[in-house]
């Protein structure tokens, strides 16, 4: 799922985001990109907001990851050091097929008959 | 020394009309296109190591021999305070205009016998050794001597009053016509042009290194550390030098102020902050467990020297003003009495101000 957040995003930006994330919350493994192209400000709320996704992807063992940071965002992000928490990633396409790329290492990992042991 | 000087400081309003055609402003050379606008002010009216610019150009000028001093502004004045109190203020920014009030400061000091003008513009930031340019003027036949660092002009020009004085025409013509006839002083001592936020706080690492003349005000408690008047550090705070806290600047437990990083007076840097290669503009508060760097940070506005871009956070509880506190006062003085003696009324507003006291002790409400 990609949510793009919009330029200003405070509290009420917080709900909308949180209420449009319950859907993926419901499948095992929610993988969530935050495409943060446009965002121009953010505050607390936003802040908490990104916390409180990762939070709850993480309970069902998913993932968020965030993409397109805009410079400002950027700069928020590294102000209250969450750029150390969060994996981030130039574009929204490279951020999903970080998805992608973990999915087909579980898959092969399955598929494959044990070599080692044989 | 019977020198006259005026030193302008260029606002918005006047870097627009530097533009027009046929001033001479414009037509003397000068450092190229810059508006020296600092994050929304002037840099000349930033303070730098619990100074500003302009006042301490005005005291190098005082430490001279330069005693008539006006300062011609577009914008604010209040940074000029210290040594700038007994110079001439002007503010240009309301009518009748820069130029008016040029002429008008001219035409003061030639009526008191000026013999010599020198011209500042700030702008950029120059260690003028100004005997050696009054010497080198004087040596010359040119009525008009600009200042150059290599090939860039800076804004310092001397010029002779006689021609200005029996001239024809406004006093700003009568410069006009006196550019021809320039001499070009080469400069070569310290200079900042004072022309991007890069250059700001490289004129902050360089006063803090010792690589320039400014000096930090306050007292040097560590080699390389600074505290202005009333400066508080909580113990467990890490201040690496090189450092400056200017007065009244308080900062709080498990903050770390590192990279040469400059903090003006009535800064608040509150828990756990790391600040690293910063200047902290004054009456900036720097909110909880925040890593700052690389940045120039002036009340809510945050300008990031690697990103080059400057940032606006509306949320106080991240970067914002000291502004609360002098709120605080200004409610509780009203709660008080309306003329500001206890009155009656205190009794039943009592709670409200504690409940005000407690609001700024122990958390900043939204």
């Amino acid at each position: 799922m990609v949510i793009k957040l919009p330029e200003y995003v405070s509290a009420k930006e917080a709900r909308s985001f949180m209420r449009a994330l319950q859907p993926e919350l419901r499948r095992d493994r929610p993988r969530v990109v935050v495409d943060m192209s446009a965002v121009k400000d953010m505050d607390t709320a936003a802040l908490d907001m990104l916390l409180e996704c990762m939070s709850q992807v993480a309970r069902r063992d998913g993932a968020v990851k965030l993409a397109g940071i805009s410079p400002q965002a950027a700069t928020v992000l590294e102000l209250t050091r969450m750029d150390q928490i969060f994996e981030m990633f130039p574009t929204v396409s490279e951020a999903a097929s970080s998805f992608k790329v973990a999915r087909v290492d579980t898959l092969s990992d399955e598929a494959s008959p044990q070599p080692a042991v044989a | 020394m019977n020198i006259g000087v005026i030193v302008t400081i260029a606002g918005p309003a006047h870097t627009e009309s530097d533009g027009v055609k046929g001033s001479p402003r414009k037509r003397i050379e000068k450092a190229k296109a810059t508006s020296q606008l600092l994050m929304g002010s002037a840099a000349a009216s930033c303070d730098v190591l619990g100074q500003s610019i302009t006042d301490r150009v005005v005291a190098r000028l005082r430490s001279f021999g330069a005693q008539r001093i006006s300062i011609i502004s577009e914008g604010k004045l209040a940074a000029c305070t210290a040594t700038s109190a007994n110079a001439s203020l002007y503010r240009a920014g309301s009518t009748p205009g820069f130029w008016p009030a040029w002429d008008s400061v001219v035409s003061d000091y030639l009526t008191q016998g000026i013999e010599t003008l020198l011209l500042v513009r700030l702008g950029p930031y120059v260690e003028l050794d100004l005997l050696d340019l009054l010497r080198f003027h004087g040596e010359t036949a040119s009525p008009l001597t600009q200042v150059y660092k290599g090939q860039i002009a800076l804004d310092l020009v001397v010029v002779d009053a006689a021609p200005l004085r029996n001239g024809t025409g406004s006093y700003r013509s009568r410069l006009s016509a006196l550019i021809p006839q320039r001499q070009r002083y080469a400069f070569t001592g310290y200079a900042n042009r004072l022309a991007e936020p890069a250059d700001f706080r490289r004129l902050v690492h360089d006063a803090l290194l010792g690589r320039c003349a400014i000096r930090p005000v306050g007292r040097e408690v560590r080699p390389g550390i600074w505290y202005g008047v009333n400066a508080r550090v909580d113990r467990s705070a890490t201040i690496l030098a090189p450092a400056f806290l200017g007065a009244e600047t308080c900062v709080e437990a498990s903050c770390t102020i590192s990279g040469a990083s400059s903090l003006e007076r009535q800064c608040e840097v509150d828990y756990g902050t790391t600040v690293d290669d910063c200047c902290v503009f004054p009456g900036t508060y720097l909110g909880m467990g925040l890593n700052v760097r690389h940045a120039l940070v002036k009340g809510s506005r945050l300008f990031h020297l690697n990103r080059d871009i400057e940032v606006e956070l509306s949320d106080s509880r991240l970067i914002g003003t000291t502004a609360p506190s002098r709120q605080l006062g200004r409610r509780a003085r009203s709660v008080l009495a309306p003329n500001g003696t206890f009155g009656s009324s205190l009794v039943t507003r009592s709670s409200q101000l504690a409940s005000l006291l407690t609001t700024r002790r122990f958390g900043r409400s939204s």
